[in-house]
């Protein structure tokens, strides 16, 4: 690492405690970490499905005594470093979902097919219909569901899904949709719990971000009479304002319109390659590119810094306090609570510099801190669809079986994957995802899990909820299964006298899966 | 393993994914006869929130100023009288050709057009400036801020004394911040497919055990116990609404769906009094286009569509309902360098409906002189979107500027109803 480098960070995390909030301010490099709770070592269930609710979607069956037993640090060891576990039969029933044409030869074959298939530069392609392009939109949608559910990195998939929310792309502008599964897999993925700047300065140069937020069409403002000017194209502040405000410092972050202009001049000619000739790629375009000095947040880039002065700015804004800050708030809201306690943030955002935004550090921090263990964290966080679905599937011990449609089944809860529109990606909160009309989804998705009609997914009831006619029975075995065992007597006498009056075991079961998944302790986490 | 062994519940092949199917054979059951009176119809409030802010500039378009045409070589709106060009309404202002529809509600004076609409916040953040719409918290420099936890749509349902679940209503899949707070509401995707989907022999069974479990579940958890019960409660309502067949042509897509749908609602059930849609595709950092063939001309041309549907669905039920059309901001009076134009502040509202004394361009044009514009680049705000909205809840709900906006003290409005 650079001394330059270093001395940014250190500077950076000197600056953070005067926003953050503590009475005392300590050197930088003796900063505490939030104190940690006695208990880390010995977890009882309660304490292990707290953990695999929300650093991970849900426990399979057997993990929540796998972790008691493992504890809480080794178990966070692994998953922070989620090379070190082997994944190959997650990889195997991904298989059917990957698609062999690469982003641009699916452009180009959507091109060809929009101009009645007569113009399809790629001879070796074969020609696709309608309905392919809309199979490969659905295979998208579960390759990215189906490691959510079948993974064992289960804390990257977490990660995963927190980063293609904020860093949401949407896939419904122009050739966006052939590039989400590349997204994420390339660059969300590999960078979901390494070093922040690296995968803000990957999400700055993939296609899928240049597209959804202009910048490829961000030009430098022409000198009146030239061509650039009779043509028209100018500056396009769309990504530089969300960068700021969303990927970064955060609307309250202190930066101003001017700031915008000055991000958006430094980041004219960050664009795309043509897809008619490579692959969809990066591709600075210097005569794009604005060479006059700039101005952000008060820093200089000096005239003629071409490419460069855009990697320098994406790594100052990633270094940047408010955007520790930022960052800290939203995981803390993420693992925590709706409205996460100040201690967490605080600590969250001193991890962060100090570690010089390591994900996995502020990750463990946040895991190992008392506001995570505190009593009232405890299931106090309503799933969004995608946790429903996937933490359904995931106590049932069920997999993908070869079909597409999980994804229309999540449109129906309310959160199409790669569908949301705006740049902020889907809400965290838990009310935003809890009105009358959204738990009546919930309960009419518990009845077709009963009933085994969720497309693209199976599990084996018999082999999970042996069949038994006694009603105690039945709901003794669904707080095993969907509650690891923590279901409690008010709750579990609740759904126990529901049960009462089936004589048939099938029909006993059916009705205690329903009731379960669609009913209202499963939809907290 | 066969999966449908394990059914249990006795789904048949022949039920597929058929969402409400219950529903449809539900209302294919003679209605209940009645003798008693029709309910006294009362005032309805519909809000469509335009997401993604769209530009004002192009919706009603200010063809009597010089400065606009400069401004937007491309992608400006022609003159009235021209090929494609700006419907007159006024000699000054025109609507944009593709809301031709609505032509017949500004002849009718059920039309009037808000300029220089919008929230003094000075934010130009998509989601910031829309939750601080809905919630009614704009920031306004020199002055303490509201901190309402709920939308105002909401609050206007807790002062009308809502406790129907089909009282407030948001044709949306997710619930909008509009409509969040403690007065019941509910958000649905749509009539049709509100439903359990549950087989037909095991349906009350299941229906009346979430019904209990949601209930008991208030004790630890409100939020859900409540939701899941209102949700309940809505879909026993529904059931009992009429079908209707409207005559009227909704464009395709959700606007329209969502709209024919409220019709359905206000026709249906004397409960509904607000109604919320919201529609998406205005952020036109690019490819805007003018009068046709860009991104906002089709946006356009779907809004004007399912607002003139809307209004001939209603037929006589229109003289008691308001229909306000509103955006977060407006967008740079200047086009930018993709044909587009980027985030600004103030931009239009459109207010229709027999309550509204239309036929007339409300509010003030603040100008597009270099020195008029808002820091020097965007449409000024003239007219506070929460005085309009106080302005709908005195005139047409009845109700104080107080109950909406607590602690804010509403300005004069403009005149609408007057």
């Amino acid at each position: 690492m650079s001394s330059w480098r270093h001395a940014t960070w250190l500077i950076a995390a000197t600056l953070t405690l005067g926003c953050g909030g503590s009475a005392s301010v300590p050197a930088a490099h003796q900063v505490p970490v939030e104190p940690a709770s006695a208990q880390l070592e010995a977890l009882d269930a309660q304490a292990a499905r707290h953990v695999l609710s929300r650093f991970a979607f849900g426990p399979r069956p057997g993990e929540v005594e796998a972790l008691k037993r493992e504890g809480l640090n080794a178990w966070l060891d692994r998953q922070l470093h989620p090379e070190r576990i082997a994944d190959a039969e997650t990889e195997r029933r991904l298989q059917p979902y990957l698609s062999s044409l690469s982003p641009a030869q699916q452009l180009r074959a959507f091109r060809a097919l929009k101009k009645g298939g007569t113009a399809n530069p790629d001879t070796d392609l074969p020609e696709l219909s309608r309905k392919d392009f809309r199979d490969l939109a659905a295979r998208a949608q579960l390759l990215e569901l189906g490691r959510f559910i079948e993974s064992d990195r289960q804390l990257q998939e977490v990660m995963t899904d927190f980063w293609s929310n904020h860093f949401n792309v949407y896939a419904r502008k122009g050739p966006v949709r052939f590039l989400t599964s590349d997204y994420v897999e390339h660059t969300l993925r590999p960078h979901a719990l390494g070093k922040f700047e690296d995968l803000l300065l990957a999400t700055a140069k993939h296609p899928a971000m240049l597209i959804y937020l202009d910048n490829a069409k961000s030009f430098k403002a022409g000198a009146p009479g030239t061509q650039a000017a009779k043509r028209n194209k100018g500056l396009n502040e769309n990504y530089a304002r969300e960068l700021l405000e969303l990927h970064t410092l955060g609307v309250d972050g202190g930066y101003t319109q001017q700031d915008v202009i000055e991000v958006a001049r430094v980041l004219t000619g960050w664009s795309v390659t043509r897809p008619q000739e490579d692959e969809l790629g990066f591709k600075f375009r210097a005569r794009q590119h604005d060479d006059a000095a700039k101005t952000v947040l008060g820093t200089q880039f000096p005239a003629g810094g071409g490419q460069a002065e855009g990697e320098k700015l994406i790594r100052m804004l990633a270094r940047h306090p408010a955007t520790a800050r930022h960052l800290a708030r939203k995981l803390c809201a993420r693992f925590v609570g709706d409205d996460p306690p100040a201690a967490c943030v605080d600590s969250a955002a001193q991890t962060y510099m100090q570690s010089q935004g390591d994900i996995a550090e502020v990750v463990r921090s946040i895991a190992s801190g008392a506001s995570f263990w505190a009593a009232e964290a405890r299931g106090s966080k309503i799933k969004s669809p995608l946790e429903l679905v996937v933490s359904a599937v995931r106590a049932a011990d069920g997999h993908l079986d070869g079909g597409v449609g999980l994804g229309r089944t999540l449109a129906e809860l309310g959160q199409p994957l790669f569908l949301y529109a705006a740049p902020t990606g889907y809400p965290e909160r838990g009310d935003a995802w809890m009105g009358p009309g959204q738990a009546l989804s919930r309960m009419r998705f518990g009845i077709q899990f009963a009933a085994g009609r969720v497309d693209g997914i199976s599990y084996e009831p018999d082999r999970v909820l042996p069949l038994v006619d006694d009603p105690a029975q039945v709901t003794a075995n669904i707080d095993q299964v969907f509650f690891a065992g923590t279901l409690g007597r008010d709750s579990a006498s609740d759904l126990e006298e529901e049960l009462k009056g089936l004589s048939n075991a099938k029909q006993l079961r059916a009705h205690a899966v329903a009731f379960a998944v669609g009913g209202p302790e499963f939809q907290r986490q | 393993m066969n999966r449908r062994a394990f059914l249990g519940l006795g789904v048949g092949a022949g039920v597929s994914l058929g969402l409400g199917l219950g529903l449809r054979t539900a209302w294919a059951e003679p209605a209940p006869g009645g003798g008693a009176p029709p309910p006294q119809p009362r005032p309805v409030l519909v809000v469509v929130l335009l997401r993604g802010a769209a530009d004002g500039l192009s919706v009603v378009v200010p063809h009597g100023d010089k400065e606009y045409y400069d401004l937007r070589r491309q992608i400006a709106i022609a003159r009235p009288g021209k090929a494609q060009s700006a419907i007159d309404l006024d000699g000054r202002f025109g609507l944009h050709p593709r809301l031709a529809p609505l032509k017949a509600a500004w002849d009718a004076g059920e039309l009037a057009p808000i300029v220089g609409f919008g929230s003094p916040d000075p934010t130009r953040s998509h989601f910031d400036a829309q939750d601080r719409m809905e919630l009614g918290t704009p920031r306004v420099a020199g002055k303490a801020g509201a901190h309402y936890q709920s939308g105002w749509l909401n609050r206007i349902a807790g002062a009308l004394g809502i406790a129907d679940p089909l009282g407030a209503v948001a044709l949306a899949a997710n619930m909008p911040m509009i409509l969040r707070g403690t007065a019941p509401a509910l958000s649905l995707e749509s009539i049709d497919d509100f439903g359990l989907d549950a087989p037909a022999q095991a349906k009350s069974r299941l229906e009346a055990g979430f019904e209990r479990l949601y209930a008991k579940a208030r004790r630890r958890s409100p939020r859900i116990g409540d939701a899941g019960e209102v949700g309940l409660k809505a879909l026993k309502e529904l059931r009992e609404l009429p079908p209707r067949a409207s005559a009227a042509r909704y464009p395709q897509g959700a606007l329209g769906d969502n709209l024919r749908d409220l019709a359905r609602l206000i026709h249906g059930s004397d409960a509904l009094r607000l109604g919320f849609v919201e529609v998406g595709g205005w952020d036109t950092h690019t490819g805007q286009g003018g009068a046709s063939g860009g991104r906002l001309a089709r946006s356009l041309d779907e809004l004007g569509k399912g607002l003139a549907a809307f209004r001939e669905d209603l037929g006589d039920a229109g003289s008691r309902v308001v229909t306000l059309v509103m955006t977060e901001f407006g967008r740079t009076a200047a086009q930018n360098g993709s044909g587009g134009t980027d985030h600004g502040h103030g931009s239009v509202a459109l207010l229709l409906g027999g309550p509204v004394r239309g036929k007339r361009v409300l509010g003030q044009f603040p100008g597009l002189k270099p020195d008029e514009l808002y820091q020097g680049r965007d449409v000024a705000v003239t007219t506070d979107f929460r005085d309009v909205v106080a302005e709908i809840g005195q005139e047409h709900l009845g109700l104080k500027p107080s109950a909406v906006f607590p602690g804010y003290t509403a300005g004069g409005g403009v005149g609408a109803f007057a």
